[in-house]
């Protein structure tokens, strides 16, 4: 973190801070996230954070809403004419098999050893090699220099320099303070849940087992730490 | 579907309405409302637990009694509904209506957005031509501000301290200024001592000698008495965070709620028998209505009545009902400048029209179209969606007049109207003029390519 920025974190209070604390986990944790498409209710609160916590220029997303539907936010005719619509927020799968860690001539994307995938912006030489190989589409190139809103710089990270990629680091910075990423303590809905994939019987990989979570584009073999839980909608009629 | 309704509605043991904008929102909104209160009561859902119905709106109660304050030596605000405003005084307006005597001679705006806001606009602007003065507090360049003789810079929620409490967690907080205020701006409640400093000294001295911090403190005396929700509870600890109030929660412990069937919250009850027997005299619910203009208008009992802009605006000529609900990404027209929300929003207002709409029309995805009635016009975007019904179209509500292509924004199409029904009684609040927001019909036509 930068020394000019002042955790806002150390302003929490106690109550805020321990919700936000990461909890329980393994001797050797690796992180991970599970998605309840059931809970998501679209409203993006996530992705705005997400901007405000890891400085995002205008015109980036680290993390954005997909809408399985018409439009932003219109259904579409699903199943007996009947309007259906869901949401996949979708930001950095942070995969074991990444393909962009493979690809980076420069090593600026690598692992860390809790599974994080990182991305070296002073190394990154813009090639944009990343950017292709993900199957994802998450990650975002400095084309100019920044646009804000306001001339502050927000959040508690550096502003990433022109010509280089940036992409979701599941809060790092947070992560060193036991808090968990940004996106999954402002959920209104409580659609993001955070953990360590390795402590087998934590309630993250409880979740994913018992609500047979799956993860994006399976058939790549990425292995993402991400994981999916499908809606399941009930018709009170 | 209307049917299966029914039956589930009827016989799936507690059921509940909750009535929100889509269906209350009309000149006679009234008339609904009153089928669901009559379908709750012959269906046995009145007075049971997960039965009944309720109006869905937004919280505007708080845990602690802010009267000391807010009413200092047993004063009475005047509250005249804003669509009085906008429209004059109607024939049927209700005498107990504190409507000026003199009429509307200056408007001082705080906290809304009223120009962009308020229905009808064009018709507010008639009122405007006929004002000596206007003043707007805000602490954004909002079209209200354009319109102002006197602007007043309002410091935001970070320059301030204010006092934040809600009917849904028990906590007292204390919002703190981050920043001392930006430039000239200055709280509101330091806006309104000056003034009545300046034009009433006498009451300046009386009410208004106290600034938020005083405001604050007298509001947690009120309450500082055995048992008291603010019993025990200063200034000083909110300093140091979020206090718990001393009320119950929840109000009502869950197996008070199931067993002795003690609903919740209280305070969101129905309002005290003695305040309602001006329109419900019997203190009983009355499926029928018999004061005279219930009978003249043949309303004595819900009924249906067809929306009243058809009256208005032909259907034949005017095909399509407009639609304005509230958008995701704003509050009103609060955060519509928000740059990242304008993001996520596409930075501009849509038209959603069905595709049978717009295909008669020779209207796609993205071309400019210009939605119009007889009140006025607006050009913005089409989007063609399946999720529309044909029929209708959709404009959210909130989104500025510079946003559009052209015209002041949705509001220009709605109307002011006011239903005598609404003005046989006056209590704020509970029995006054409502606006029928969704009751507007409109055309569409192509108005060029984006």
């Amino acid at each position: 973190m930068s020394d000019s920025k002042i955790s806002p974190i150390e302003a929490l209070s106690d109550a805020s801070r321990a919700w936000g604390e990461i909890g329980p986990r393994s001797d050797k944790p690796h992180w991970g996230m599970a998605v309840d498409q059931e809970r998501c209710i679209g409203c993006w609160s996530c992705a705005v954070i997400c901007k405000s916590e890891n400085d995002i220029p205008l015109g980036m997303w680290w993390n954005r809403i997909l809408t399985d539907g018409e439009a932003l936010d219109q259904p579409k005719v699903g199943r007996e004419g009947g309007m259906s619509m869901q949401w996949l927020p979708l930001a950095c799968q942070h995969c074991e098999n990444a393909p962009c860690v493979k690809v980076c001539p420069v090593q600026a994307t690598y692992h860390r050893s809790d599974g994080i995938v990182m991305q070296d912006t002073d190394r990154c030489i813009g090639c944009r090699y990343c950017m292709i190989a993900c199957p994802y589409g998450v990650r975002n190139f400095n084309w100019g220099e920044p646009e804000r809103p306001t001339p502050h710089e927000t959040g508690m990270v550096d502003a990433r320099p022109l010509g280089t990629v940036e992409k979701c680091t599941m809060c790092v910075q947070r992560l060193a303070e036991d808090q968990k990423p940004s996106c999954v303590v402002s959920c209104p809905a409580g659609a993001r849940v955070f953990g360590d994939l390795n402590d087998t019987n934590g309630r993250l990989a409880t979740l994913i087992r018992e609500r047979e979570g799956t993860v994006l584009l399976e058939e790549a073999g990425t292995n993402p730490s991400v994981f999916y839980l499908s809606p399941r909608r009930r018709s009170p009629l | 579907m209307i049917v299966k309704v029914a039956r589930a509605y009827a016989s799936a043991g507690p059921a509940a309405i909750l009535m929100g904008g889509g269906s209350n929102h009309w000149f006679h909104g009234d008339l609904t409302g009153r089928a669901f209160a009559l379908l709750a009561t012959i269906t046995g859902n009145i007075g049971r637990s997960g039965g009944g119905f309720s109006v869905y709106v937004g919280q505007y109660k708080v845990r602690v009694d802010t009267s000391p304050w807010w009413n200092p030596g047993g004063t009475k605000a005047h509250v005249v509904p804003s669509i009085y405003f906008v429209r004059g005084k109607t024939e049927t307006m209700n005498p107990s209506v504190p409507y000026p005597k003199q009429g509307w001679h200056a408007l001082v705006c705080t906290f809304a957005n009223m120009f962009v806001q308020a229905m009808d606009v064009n018709r507010l602007h008639e009122t405007l031509k006929g004002l000596d003065l206007v003043v707007v507090v805000d602490h954004q360049m909002t079209e209200t501000v354009k319109w102002a003789d006197i602007v007043l810079p309002a410091t935001t929620w970070y320059e301030k301290t204010d006092l934040t409490a809600t009917p849904l967690h028990p906590f007292l907080q204390l919002q703190q200024a981050a920043i001392d205020p930006v430039g000239e701006s200055r709280s509101e409640l330091w806006m309104w001592r000056e003034i009545v400093k300046r034009i009433a000294p006498d009451k300046a001295a009386e009410f208004f000698e106290m600034d938020e911090e005083a405001a604050i403190r007298a509001i947690l005396e009120a309450g500082n008495v055995e048992g008291g929700p603010t019993e025990g509870i200063t200034l000083e600890m909110l300093r140091e965070g979020p206090v718990r109030l001393k009320v119950p929660d929840p109000d009502i412990p869950f197996l008070k709620q199931i067993r002795d069937l003690v609903p919740f919250p209280p305070r969101s009850l129905p309002a005290k028998l003695e305040q309602t027997k001006v329109f419900v005299p019997t203190g009983r619910i009355e499926f029928y209505k018999e004061e005279a203009r219930f009978q003249e208008l043949d309303e004595t009992v819900p009924t249906y009545r067809p929306p009243y802009d058809d009256t208005v605006h032909p259907p034949a000529e005017w095909p399509l009902q407009l639609l304005s609900p509230h958008s995701k990404w704003r509050i009103h027209s609060s955060y519509a400048n928000n740059a990242w929300l304008n993001e996520i929003h596409g930075e501009r207002p849509e038209v959603f029209i069905s595709e049978e709409d717009a295909a008669t029309r020779g209207i796609a995805t993205g071309d400019l179209v210009r939605v119009w009635n007889t009140r006025g016009e607006v050009v913005a975007w089409a989007h063609v969606t399946p999720a529309e019904q044909p029929g209708s179209v959709t404009l959210y509500e909130g989104w500025w007049p510079r946003q559009f292509k052209k015209g002041k924004g949705v509001n220009e199409l709605t109307s002011s109207v006011v239903n005598p029904i609404h003005e046989v009684h006056f209590v704020g609040n509970m029995w006054a003029p409502s606006t029928g927001w969704k009751d507007c019909r409109c055309q569409v036509e192509k108005a060029g390519e984006a």
